[in-house]
C-alpha cells in the first residue's frame, strides 16, 4: 500500500510540475486556449471517434458471418489508424508548401492503395479460413484428423 | 469493474447498466493494452525530455555533442512511437469506454478524485497525440505555442499514469493474470470458461493484435521520413528526403524568414567575437568538410555533406575563451529559433561548422546562405540557418 502511496504522491508531483510549467510561461501557453483545446480533445474522443468506433462494431456484429468478423475486424482497426494519421497530412493547407518539401505525398491516393492492399490482405486471410474450415469438416465427416501442415 | 445503478434513476440510456451489453471490453484487454500504451509513452517521454533537455541546455548538465546520430534516432523514435501509439490509444479509450457513464456519475470524494484523475490522463494523453500529429502536418488549430504546451502537457500524462497505475494497481495485477476467454466480469472474479468463452476471446485478441497491426502498419508507412531504407514505403510519411533534390528538406524558407535581401547583399559580414569576415574571407580560411544530419523535432533527418570553417577556429580568432557558450545569431529578424545558443562542447567539437557548402554546392538560400552553423547531435531548429553574428552568451 505505501508504494502504492508513493508512485500516486509521484503523479501528483507531476503532474503539478507540468501545470507549473503553464503558470511560469503564461504567454507561451495560453493557459485558456490550452484548456479549451484538452477540452476539444475529449470531445473528439468521447463523442466522436468512440461512438463511430462503437457504430463500426456494431455492423460488423450484423453485417458479417461469424468466422469473418475476427479478420473484418482486425482490417478495419488497421485502416482506422492509418486513417488518423494519414487525414491531417492529406487535409492541411500547407501540402507541399513554398519549400516543395513538407506533405508532397499525394496522400489521398496512398490512403486509397493502403485500402486496396488491406482489402487484399482480408480477402486472401478470408479464403485461407475458409480452405482451412472445408478441410476441417472433410475430415470430421471421414473420421480423420487433418494434418498439420 | 464499475458499480452502476444507485438511487436516482439514470437520465438517459446510455447510463443503463446494459448499455454496454458486448464483455469485449475484459480486464485482460483492458490491462494489456495499457501495458502497451505504457511502453509507448514512456518511451515518448523520455526521448521528449532530451529534446527539451538540447533546446533549453541546464548548465549543470551539459549534453555531449555525440553520438553524430544521437538526436537523429532520439527524435525519430519519439515520433514513431506517438504515432504508433494513436490506435493503441483509441483501443484503449474504447475498451474503458462504458465507465465513462458510469450512474451515479460520482458516489463520493475519493470516486470523484479516481474518475478526474482518469479524465486528466485521457485529456492529457489526447492531447499529447493530437497536438504531435497536427505539428507534424503543420496543422496549428490553437493559440498556445506547441513546444512549451507539449512539454507541459506531457509531465501531466506521466503524472496522471502513475496516479492511475497507483490507484487501478490491484485490478491491473488482476487483469493481467486473467485469460483472454475469462466470462466473469466483476472486480473479483475473472474465471476462465473456454467453452463460453472462446467467441469472446477472440474478439478480444483481434481488439489486441488488430491494435498492434495498425500500430505496425503506421510505423511502416511513416518511418522512411527517419529511416532511409524504408524511405520507399513512406506512403504516409509527413517529409520524403529521398525525394528532395539535396536531399535535405527545408522547414523554414528564405523567404518566409524575410532574408531574401540581406543574404544576398553585398554588405553581409560575419561577427564572430571582435572579428567581423567578409564571405571572401570566411572561404579563404582552411575548410573542412563534414558528413552529418539535420534531424527535426518532427522527427525526419536526413544527412548531407557539409563544407565550411571550424567553428571552434572562428572562435579563436574572435577572441572567444575556449568555455564560453556562444549564441549564433540569424538575419532573420525575429522567430522562435532566430538565434541559438552553443555549449562548449558543440562549439568546439571538430565537426561543427559555420557552413558555406552542402554537397559541394553553396548552400542554397532555403538551406541557409551565405553561412549557417552545422553540428553533431543537435536538433535541426538549433542548427541556425543565415548567421550574420556569433557572440558570446
Amino acid at each position: 500500500m505505501s508504494g502504492r502511496r508513493v508512485v500516486g504522491g509521484i503523479g501528483v508531483a507531476a503532474i503539478a510540475f507540468g501545470g507549473l510549467q503553464v503558470l511560469l510561461n503564461l504567454e507561451a501557453a495560453s493557459p485558456f486556449g490550452l484548456a479549451a483545446f484538452l477540452v476539444a480533445v475529449v470531445i473528439l474522443d468521447d463523442l466522436v471517434l468512440m461512438p463511430l468506433a462503437l457504430a463500426a462494431g456494431w455492423l460488423v456484429g450484423r453485417a458479417v458471418p461469424p468466422a469473418a468478423r475476427s479478420s473484418v475486424r482486425v482490417a478495419l482497426i488497421v485502416f482506422a489508424g492509418l486513417l488518423l494519421v494519414g487525414l491531417p497530412f492529406a487535409l492541411s493547407p500547407s501540402r507541399d508548401g513554398e519549400s516543395g518539401t513538407l506533405l508532397t505525398q499525394p496522400y489521398v491516393r496512398n490512403l486509397g492503395v493502403l485500402a486496396a492492399i488491406i482489402a487484399t490482405g482480408l480477402a486472401l486471410d478470408l479464403v485461407r479460413r475458409r480452405a482451412r474450415r472445408a478441410r476441417e469438416d472433410r475430415a470430421t465427416a471421414t473420421g480423420t484428423t487433418p494434418s498439420l501442415e | 469493474m464499475s458499480a452502476r445503478g444507485g438511487s436516482a434513476p439514470p437520465p438517459l440510456p446510455v447510463f443503463a447498466e446494459d448499455a454496454f451489453p458486448s464483455r469485449t471490453r475484459h480486464p485482460w484487454l483492458v490491462v494489456r493494452l495499457g501495458a502497451i500504451l505504457g511502453v509507448a509513452i514512456t518511451v515518448c517521454f523520455v526521448t521528449g525530455i532530451v529534446s527539451h533537455l538540447h533546446q533549453h541546455p541546464l548548465a549543470w548538465l551539459p549534453l555531449p555533442a555525440g553520438p553524430v546520430w544521437g538526436y537523429r534516432v532520439n527524435q525519430g523514435l519519439h515520433v514513431a512511437t506517438g504515432l504508433a501509439s494513436i490506435p493503441i490509444f483509441v483501443a484503449k479509450l474504447w475498451s474503458v469506454y462504458p465507465h465513462l457513464f458510469t450512474w451515479p456519475a460520482v458516489r463520493d470524494p475519493r470516486h470523484a478524485l479516481e474518475r478526474l484523475s482518469v479524465g486528466l490522463l485521457a485529456a492529457a494523453t489526447g492531447f499529447e497525440l493530437v497536438t504531435g500529429v497536427l505539428n507534424l502536418a503543420h496543422l496549428y488549430l490553437w493559440s498556445f505555442l506547441f513546444p512549451v504546451a507539449h512539454y507541459a502537457v506531457a509531465w501531466v500524462v506521466v503524472g496522471s499514469v502513475l496516479l492511475h497505475l497507483a490507484v487501478k494497481w490491484p485490478l491491473v495485477v488482476q487483469g493481467w493474470k486473467s485469460r483472454a476467454d475469462a466470462t466473469v466480469v466483476d472486480d473479483h472474479e475473472l474465471e476462465a470458461d473456454p467453452a463460453a468463452g472462446a467467441e469472446e476471446a477472440v474478439t478480444r485478441r483481434a481488439v489486441l493484435w488488430g491494435s498492434v497491426a495498425a500500430a505496425a502498419a503506421i510505423t511502416t508507412v511513416t518511418v522512411g521520413q527517419s529511416l532511409r531504407p524504408l524511405g520507399w514505403a513512406g506512403l504516409l510519411a509527413p517529409r520524403s528526403p529521398q525525394d528532395v533534390p539535396t536531399g535535405i528538406p527545408i522547414n523554414r524558407t528564405a523567404a518566409s524568414a524575410g532574408v531574401l535581401v540581406s543574404i544576398v547583399s553585398d554588405d553581409y559580414r560575419l561577427r564572430v567575437g571582435d572579428q567581423v569576415f567578409t564571405l571572401a574571407q570566411l572561404s579563404a580560411l582552411p575548410q573542412v568538410e563534414v558528413e552529418l544530419p539535420i534531424a527535426c523535432v518532427e522527427g525526419w533527418s536526413a544527412s548531407g555533406v557539409w563544407g565550411g570553417v571550424r567553428l571552434r577556429d572562428l572562435l579563436d580568432l574572435g577572441g572567444i575563451p575556449q568555455d564560453a557558450t556562444v549564441r549564433a545569431v540569424s538575419l532573420e529578424a525575429e522567430g522562435l529559433y532566430s538565434s541559438a545558443e552553443v555549449t562548449p562542447s558543440f562549439s568546439r567539437h571538430p565537426d561543427t561548422l559555420l557552413a558555406l557548402r552542402l554537397g559541394g554546392q553553396v548552400l542554397s538560400h532555403d538551406h541557409g546562405y551565405p553561412v549557417r552553423l552545422i553540428a553533431p547531435n543537435r536538433p535541426g531548429v538549433l542548427q541556425t540557418k543565415w548567421v550574420s553574428r556569433v557572440e558570446i552568451v
